[in-house]
C-alpha cells in the first residue's frame, strides 16, 4: 500500500540535481546530432526551440518500424506552445520492462511494468512543477506514456501516431510538461492499450497543491494510493507471447526496410489504408481474420497484490482515532469496482482528480475504468475493518473466495483488541 | 482394435470419476483443444504396369481428414503439467478393414525441461514434414518402414503405441527416446501394443519468430532399431535406420520465404534376393534422399500462396539396379484462414529389379482439392513449449510440445 512515506514514492519522486544536470548535458549533445537529420536543420533551429522535447532519436528510416516516407510530426510542433527551456525541471528516469510478477504466493504472470514494478512508481509533484520524464524501453514491444487527466501539450499526451511515434525498443523518449491541475491523476501506456494498461503499465501521478481545498476541509496528514487492477492472466500470457512473437523479428525487419509499416497496420493516411485493402491487404478485424475472444479477468489486485498479500506489515491501511486519512482510488484496469468500507461513513471528495463542490457521504463508491476517486475516512470506530470491492466476483482469486480486491483498515491505537484477524483464503 | 479402444475408454472413465466428498481438491476443468482437418481431393491416377499396360482411375479421396481432442492442465505445483489426446483419422489404406482409425490416444506429463508420454500417436520415424498434400504421399522415402508389417499400410507405418520421453538441453536442443510398439502382422488384422523397436533422436530447432535470417533452422539425427522375427518365410534379423535432416532459410525474407528441407536415410537390414513383397522391401538395405524447396508468398506476412517442389530418390543397395524416383510439385492457394485450395502432381518412376518387384514402370497422380483445418482452445490455461516468453525470457512453465494430427 503506498502512502506518502512509501519507498515507491521516493524512487520516482527523487528529482535530484545530479540526475537533472547529467540529463541536460546528454540531451544537449544528442539533440545537436539529431537536428542535422531533421527538417529543422535548414532553419538552424532545434525542436527545443519550438518548446518541445526532441523527438526520440531515430535517424529517419533507420531502425524504425514506424518510418514512413515524408511523415514527420515535427511540423506540428511549430505552431504549438510547449515546455520552455528556461525553467527548472523535476527529472525522473523510468523504464518499460518485461517482468514476471507475483500477485500472491503461487501465482506469477508475465507483465509489462514501469521500472520493473506493478503498478509503476507513484509520482508526487507539486502543481505547476515542470516535469521531465526520460523513459527507456527495455522491451521488444513499443510503448508510450499517457498522462491521464493532466492538461499538457498534445505532443506529450502519449497516444501513438496521434501525439507522437511510440517509443521503440531500446529507445529513450523524453516527456516534458507542466503538472496541472492538482489532484489524483495517473499514467498508463497507450500502445496496445487493453493489454498494456491491464498488464500492467499503469501508476499514480499525484499532483499536490498547498491550496488543496480538501486538505483545508479535512486536515489529514496521511494519504494512501490504491491502484485497483484486474488481470486476465491467460489473456496476458497469450497476448504478451503474441506481441513478442510479432515484434522482435518484425521490428528488426521493418528497421531494415524489409517489411512495410502496413504489416502492422500503420498507414500515413486513411486513403492509404483503404487502398491497401483494395490491393489485397487483409484487415485483421474481419470475421475471417480476427480470432475473437474476450477478456475475462480472473485475478484482481490492489497495488499489484491480491488478498491475502494486500494485508500485512506493509500492505494495508492504518488510521488512529480522531485522524482523517485520504484514500486515492485509481482504476488502472478494465473492470468496474465498487469499493465498500465496513463500519464507517466516508466522504467522497474528488472525482477524476478534481475536488467536488461538496463532499458526499457514502460507504460504497464506484470506481469505473479510467476514473480516480478520492475519499476521506475519519477514525471514529476502532477495529479491523474490511475494505473491499463489493462486486464480490472481484474478491476472489481465480474464482476462489476470499481473494483479489480486499484489504483492511486497521486502527493503530486499539490497545489490546478483543479479536485479531487471521488469514482465510478458501471459504 | 475394438478391444483395445474399449479398454482405453474404460480407463478414461475410471480416471474421470468425481473426487470423494472428503477431498479438498476440487474438480478443475482442463484446457481443451479441438482440432481437425477436412481434406478432400479429386485424384486422377495413371499407372503403367508391366503386365497389363496402362491403367487409370479417378477417385474422390478424403484420406487424412481427422478430428482431434487435446487436453492439458497444470499439476498441483504449477511447475508441471499433464496432457492427453484422442483423435480419429480417415483412412485410405485398402488393405485395412477399417475406414476410420484411432490414430491418437495418449497421455503424458511434463516439466520445464522434460516431457514423457505413453499411448498411440505418430511414430518418431521421420525428422521433417515435407510439403506434400498428405503426410504419406512420399511415405516410402520420408519415413522409416515398418519391418514387422506383412503388407502395405501407410497408416500402420505412421502410427503406433509407444512410451517416449523428451529432454531439452536448451529450449532449442531436444533429445528424444522412445520404446516403440509398431503394429505387426497383416494390415487387415494387425496386432498392437507389444514393444518391438526403439528410437533415439537429437533435434535442434529455431522458430521463425526468433530468427528470420538466412541460415539453418533445423538439424536432426535419429537412430531407429527394429529387431524382427521370421515371418512369411523371411528370416529374422534387424533393421537399423539412421536419419539425418536439415532445414535452411534460403531467402532470408519473410514475405518471400524460400525454405529448403533435406533428409537422408540409411537402412541396414537383410538381403532376401527379391523386392517383390512389401515386407521384403521394408527389411532391405536402402539409401534414401528427399529434398524440398518451398516458396511462401506472404506480403505483409499474410499468406497468399505456397508453391513447393519435392524430389526423392531411393536405392536398394543389395541390388545392382533397384531404384525409384519421385517428383512432386504442389501448390496451395490460401482462400481464408485455415482454408486452402490445393493441387499436386506426383510422379514416381521405378527402375531395374525394383520395377520388376513392384510390377510397375511409373505412376502419376494429379490431385485438386480443398483443405480446411482448424483448432480452437477452450479454457486456455496452459502455455506452449514454443511460447516465446519461455524460449527467450525463461518465464512461466511451458506447456506440452507434443500432439497434433
Amino acid at each position: 500500500m503506498s502512502s506518502n512515506h512509501d519507498d515507491r514514492h521516493d524512487d520516482a519522486g527523487a528529482a535530484t540535481d545530479p540526475v537533472r544536470r547529467r540529463f541536460l548535458k546528454t540531451a544537449g549533445a544528442l539533440a545537436g546530432g539529431a537536428v542535422a537529420a531533421t527538417p529543422f536543420a535548414a532553419s538552424g533551429r532545434s525542436p527545443e526551440d519550438f518548446g518541445v522535447a526532441p523527438r526520440h532519436l531515430h535517424e529517419p528510416g533507420k531502425g524504425s518500424m514506424m518510418f514512413m516516407e515524408d511523415h514527420a510530426h515535427d511540423h506540428d510542433r511549430q505552431v504549438l506552445p510547449g515546455a520552455p527551456d528556461d525553467v527548472d525541471y523535476r527529472v525522473f528516469d523510468m523504464t518499460f520492462d518485461l517482468v514476471e510478477h507475483e500477485l500472491l504466493p503461487g501465482v506469477k504472470f508475465p507483465a509489462f511494468a514501469f521500472n520493473g514494478q506493478v503498478p509503476g512508481p507513484v509520482f508526487r509533484v507539486q502543481e505547476n512543477d515542470w516535469i521531465q520524464v526520460n523513459v527507456t524501453n527495455n522491451t521488444e514491444e513499443m510503448h508510450t506514456i499517457h498522462w491521464h487527466g493532466v492538461d499538457l501539450i498534445y505532443t506529450m499526451d502519449g497516444v501513438p501516431m496521434m501525439s507522437h511515434d511510440p517509443v521503440h525498443p531500446g529507445e529513450t523518449f523524453t516527456y516534458r510538461f507542466q503538472a496541472r491541475p492538482h489532484g489524483t491523476r495517473f499514467y498508463h501506456c497507450h500502445w496496445g492499450t487493453p493489454l498494456h494498461m491491464m498488464s500492467a503499465l499503469h501508476g499514480a501521478f499525484i499532483i499536490d497543491s498547498p491550496n488543496d481545498p480538501i486538505r483545508e476541509q479535512f486536515p489529514y496528514e496521511r494519504d494512501y494510493v490504491l491502484v485497483l487492477e484486474s488481470f486476465d492472466l491467460e489473456f496476458t500470457r497469450e497476448h504478451i507471447n503474441e506481441v513478442l512473437e510479432g515484434m522482435g523479428q518484425v521490428n528488426k525487419l521493418m528497421g531494415d526496410g524489409r517489411l512495410s509499416p502496413a504489416t502492422h497496420g500503420f498507414f500515413k493516411r486513411y486513403e492509404d489504408f483503404v487502398k491497401a485493402i483494395e490491393d489485397g491487404w487483409r484487415p485483421p478485424y474481419t470475421r475471417g481474420n480476427a480470432p475473437g475472444g474476450t477478456i475475462q479477468p480472473n485475478f484482481f489486485a490492489i497495488n499489484g497484490k491480491s488478498y491475502p498479500s494486500t494485508v500485512g506489515e506493509h500492505g494495508h491501511l492504518r488510521i488512529r482515532q480522531g485522524e482523517y486519512i485520504r484514500i486515492r482510488l485509481i482504476n488502472g484496469g478494465i473492470s468496474d469496482h465498487h469499493m465498500h468500507l465496513h463500519g464507517h461513513q466516508f466522504w467522497k471528495v474528488a472525482e477524476d482528480g478534481n475536488p467536488l463542490p461538496y463532499p458526499i457521504k457514502l460507504n460504497t463508491v464506484p470506481v469505473t475504468p479510467g476514473k480516480t476517486v478520492d475519499i476521506i475516512v475519519y477514525g471514529n470506530n476502532p477495529g479491523f475493518w474490511d475494505f473491499h470491492d463489493h462486486k464480490e466476483i472481484h474478491s476472489r482469486n481465480n474464482g476462489i473466495y476470499p481473494g483479489g480486491m480486499i484489504t483492511m483498515l486497521e486502527y493503530e491505537d486499539m490497545g489490546d483488541p478483543p479479536y485479531v484477524p487471521s488469514t482465510t483464503i478458501n471459504q | 482394435m475394438k478391444q483395445h479402444a474399449l479398454m482405453m475408454t474404460g480407463a478414461l472413465l475410471t480416471v474421470a470419476l468425481p473426487a470423494s466428498a472428503f477431498e479438498i481438491d476440487p474438480h478443475v476443468p482442463p484446457e481443451i483443444v479441438i482440432g481437425g482437418r477436412g481434406l478432400a481431393t479429386v485424384d486422377f491416377e495413371q499407372m503403367e504396369r508391366l503386365d497389363d499396360g496402362s491403367t487409370s482411375d479417378e477417385t474422390v479421396n478424403v484420406e487424412d481428414s481427422s478430428l482431434l481432442f487435446g487436453f492439458a492442465k497444470h499439476l498441483h505445483d504449477d511447475n508441471h503439467y499433464g496432457f492427453g489426446a484422442f483423435g480419429f483419422k480417415a483412412l485410405g489404406d485398402t488393405e485395412m478393414n477399417e475406414s476410420v482409425f484411432l490414430h491418437q490416444a495418449y497421455a503424458g506429463v511434463g516439466g520445464r525441461q522434460w516431457e514423457a508420454r505413453v499411448g498411440r500417436t505418430g511414430l518418431p520415424n521421420s525428422l521433417l514434414r515435407f510439403p506434400t498434400v498428405r503426410d504419406d504421399d512420399l511415405l516410402g522415402y520420408t519415413h522409416v518402414p515398418n519391418a514387422r508389417l506383412a503388407g502395405d499400410s501407410d497408416t500402420l507405418t505412421l502410427y503406433g503405441e509407444q512410451a517416449a520421453a523428451d529432454w531439452w538441453f536448451t529450449p532449442h536442443l531436444r533429445m528424444t527416446a522412445a520404446a516403440l510398439a509398431r503394429p505387426e502382422g497383416a494390415p487387415g488384422d494387425p496386432d498392437y501394443g507389444s514393444f518391438n523397436s526403439g528410437s533415439l533422436g537429437l533435434h535442434y530447432y529455431v522458430p521463425e519468430t526468433m530468427d528470420t535470417d538466412r541460415g539453418l533452422t533445423f538439424a536432426g539425427l535419429s537412430v531407429d532399431v527394429q529387431p524382427f522375427d521370421e515371418r512369411d518365410g523371411l528370416d529374422d534379423g534387424d533393421l537399423v535406420t539412421v536419419q539425418l535432416g536439415a532445414g535452411f532459410n534460403v531467402s532470408g525474407h519473410p514475405e518471400r520465404l524460400l525454405h529448403l528441407d533435406t533428409q537422408l536415410m540409411w537402412s541396414q537390414g537383410e538381403d532376401y534376393g527379391s523386392l517383390s513383397d512389401p515386407l521384403e522391401r521394408a527389411r532391405s538395405d536402402a539409401a534414401t534422399a528427399v529434398a524440398s524447396l518451398r516458396y511462401r508468398h506472404r506480403p505483409y506476412l499474410q499468406q497468399r500462396w505456397q508453391a513447393a517442389l519435392t524430389v526423392a530418390g531411393q536405392d536398394y543397395g543389395d541390388f545392382d539396379n533397384a531404384r525409384r524416383y519421385a517428383v512432386v510439385p504442389s501448390f496451395a492457394w490460401r482462400l481464408g484462414n485455415g482454408i486452402d485450395a490445393v493441387a499436386q502432381v506426383a510422379h514416381e518412376r521405378y527402375e531395374g529389379d525394383l520395377r520388376q518387384g513392384v510390377g510397375r514402370e511409373h505412376e502419376t497422380t494429379v490431385q485438386f482439392g480443398i483443405s480446411m483445418q482448424f483448432d480452437h482452445t477452450f479454457n486456455n490455461s496452459v502455455g506452449r513449449r514454443d511460447d516465446i516468453i519461455h524460449l527467450e525470457h525463461d518465464m512461466l512453465l511451458p506447456g506440452p510440445s507434443f500432439g497434433g494430427h
